[in-house]
């Protein structure tokens, strides 16, 4: 038999100990009369027996005096013809859209209506002219990466006003599609380059470093931002790299950090990186969280920069969950998992968060396989709208794609999807809130254009069209 | 009256859960008999105030009365109720602005044990230093004895950071009680 280490020891004792110190705690009870008290004190479904439960008087007190100071405010705020202040500046423009199509730049209305062309791109075999574009937060300008032409991808980011007109190009070294993010102030640009040697129409992605450069809109301002030489990035043409600008750079709204993905090869796998912007440092994600393992995966800021919201195996073990991090204190304050994720054969995971502009909210993708019916499996992919106050995931939209498992037990796709495919970090919310936009593609599984599509985040209606035949597209936040 | 406990290896029947969820008083009882000391324990180890302990025991009840039927998986509910007994304990302690267990008499409770008295108010005086995750981590192991991953799904964390923050608690914890 094997001694006990010292920390052993310790358990045992401290068990013990715990026991002991609970034990004026651990009273005889008659079970019936408590579960009596606690059916009778607590109605199933009633309003009152949920905000009143038993010897609970002092808390409800202080929430409905709370409640009647804020409904006093806000009526106030109201007869002086003004909005309540709020901590967090939602914006209440309606925001428009600007997009790439056929490689050219257009902007049209939040609903896709008003259309027209800003800049073309020269699209030709040669070069595919505008891939992304992104509006800087105060709407008064556009950065959008085109494809310039060479014998590789090429691209270069143009600084253009709202209306296409030119204001400067950055150009880069040959590369993947960069992905961009504008400073909160809108005076400057991320742009997150992957320089390498990628032929166009490549379908394997080429090792590639990973560059960050600020660019502002006078070139005097521009500054490259040092990342460790370990880091490496994947560098692909395929359209899906880029049908969102800031798919992998995000710039906090304190404007301090700049979030993006990195695979360090030290030792550790893909993860996200947080690199400050003063140029002092670059952190892990996972660093930043008090006390939790697993890999973040994907991320989104919350507006008021307070909060994220993570994809991977933060505060989950084995799958892939969504989380919600006060960011300043470092903790962990909720967690979701795919509602069937539990299912015998079922293999769940959340992904893509997106903040909502009040930060109450968080949309997400779902996705689920389901391995009952080996060799073909089915894998729904499903929008939610979570709500990280009532812990409740509402279904939005869905589709299921058919795969099959080869030889080697990888899936492939067969083709075959039946429902609204949305296609991975395209989700984002309208400015009001009630809205989100998505992209779906367009016809079959291997289609390079897609549709933008509109649904209510309420759920219980069907998406509408706004634009057709896009290859990636934002929305402007105006205020 | 007698209520039988219905557990099973640990965990209480899932016919029995349902069976609760469904209405029925007495299969509630039964979890109630089943749970009820390691909750009022827990809630206790949370707050250090016998009054609060009661309260939020009681209040927990309310809830697993109200929430029972959507809790997906059965084998979940132990540690669900003792979750929810933890943090009603906590909002009860911060309602009423109470920051710490340090309103424990000098020399504690009449039922503690002589032979243990000084190593159980070193233990209060060390529990009030924690902060009230680390208290419900501690009742979530040593009382409840859930293993990581459990306490980990609970608490929003995984189970290595489960394992990470033990092992820092316990080597804080064996310096406050002289064990090192």
């Amino acid at each position: 038999m094997t001694e006990k280490t010292p920390m052993e020891a310790f358990e045992t004792r401290l068990t013990a100990l715990v026991r002991s110190y609970t034990e004026p705690a651990a009273k005889p009870t008659d079970p019936l009369l408590t579960a009596r008290t606690a059916m009778a004190s607590s109605s199933r479904g009633g309003a009152l027996g949920r905000l009143w439960p038993a010897r609970h008087d002092r808390r409800v007190a202080w929430l409905l005096v709370l409640a009647a100071l804020v409904l006093t405010l806000a009526a106030l705020a109201v007869a002086l013809g003004s909005r309540p202040s709020l901590v967090v500046q939602v914006p209440d423009g309606p925001g428009r859209i600007v997009f790439v199509r056929d490689g050219n730049l257009y902007v049209a209305e939040r609903d896709g209506s008003g259309q027209s062309l800003i800049a073309s791109g020269d699209a030709s075999d040669a070069k595919l002219g505008y891939l992304t574009a992104a509006w800087s937060p105060d709407m008064r300008h556009i950065a959008a990466v085109r494809d310039v032409g060479g014998a590789f991808l090429t691209p270069r980011v143009d600084l253009m006003t709202a209306d296409g007109a030119l204001v400067r190009t950055v150009a880069l070294d040959p590369g993947c599609g960069p992905s961009l993010s504008w400073s909160p102030d809108s005076s400057e640009v991320a742009i997150a380059t992957c320089p390498a040697d990628v032929p166009r129409g490549a379908v394997e992605p080429v090792e590639s470093g990973i560059g960050l450069l600020l660019a502002g809109l006078d070139a005097s301002a521009d500054r490259e931002i040092a990342l460790p030489p370990e880091w490496q990035s994947l560098a692909s043409a395929r359209r899906e790299v880029w049908i969102r600008p800031d798919l992998w750079a995000r710039w906090s709204p304190d404007g301090r950090w700049i979030a993006l993905p990195a695979i360090v090869f030290a030792g550790q796998s893909f993860g996200w990186q947080m690199v400050a912007v003063d140029g002092s440092g670059t952190r892990r994600v996972e660093e930043l969280i008090d006390g939790v393992g697993g890999n973040v995966e994907s991320l989104d800021w919350s507006r008021d920069g307070r909060r994220l919201a993570v994809s991977g195996g933060i505060g989950c073990v084995d799958t892939v969950c969504l989380g919600i991090v006060d960011f300043e204190r470092g903790h962990l304050t909720a967690t979701a998992m795919h509602p069937s994720n539990a299912e015998p054969n079922m293999h769940g995971k959340l992904f893509w968060p997106e903040f909502s502009p009040d930060g109450d909210r968080v949309a997400v993708l779902g996705g689920l396989i389901d391995f009952t019916l080996e060799p073909t499996v089915a894998e729904t992919y499903t929008l939610y709208n979570y709500d990280p106050a009532t812990a409740r995931l509402t279904e939005l939209t869905s589709a299921i794609r058919s795969m099959i498992l080869d030889a080697t037990g990888a899936a492939q796709p067969t083709g075959k999807v039946t429902g609204e495919l949305v296609a991975e970090g395209t989700v984002t919310w309208t400015p009001d809130g009630r809205g989100l936009l998505y992209l779906v593609r367009d016809a079959g599984d291997a289609a390079a254009s897609w549709t933008i599509r509109s649904i209510d985040a309420a759920g219980g209606s069907q998406s509408s069209v706004l634009v057709r035949g896009v290859q990636s597209f934002d929305i402007g936040f105006s205020h | 009256m007698i209520v039988g406990s219905a557990v099973i290896n640990g965990e209480i029947a899932g016919a029995v859960i349902e069976r609760a969820a469904a209405g029925d008083e007495m299969a509630f009882a039964r979890i109630v008999a089943a749970y009820h000391e390691d909750m009022a324990r827990i809630a206790y180890l949370v707050a250090g105030d016998l009054e609060v302990a009661a309260d939020a025991e009681q209040a927990a009840w309310a809830i697993a009365w109200r929430r029972l039927g959507t809790l997906r998986d059965p084998a979940r509910l132990k540690a669900w109720l003792m979750s929810v007994a933890a943090n009603e304990a906590r909002q009860i302690m911060r309602s009423q602005r109470r920051r710490t267990v340090r309103e424990l008499a000098v020399d504690g409770p009449a039922s503690w044990p002589d032979s243990d008295r000084s190593d159980l108010i070193d233990l209060a005086n060390a529990l009030g230093d924690l902060d009230y995750r680390d208290r419900i981590l501690i009742g979530l192991r040593y009382i409840a004895e859930l293993d990581s991953e459990t306490i980990g799904r609970e608490l929003g964390l995984s189970a290595s950071g489960v394992r990470v923050r033990l092992h820092r608690l316990l080597g804080r914890l064996r310096k406050e009680l002289g064990d090192d």
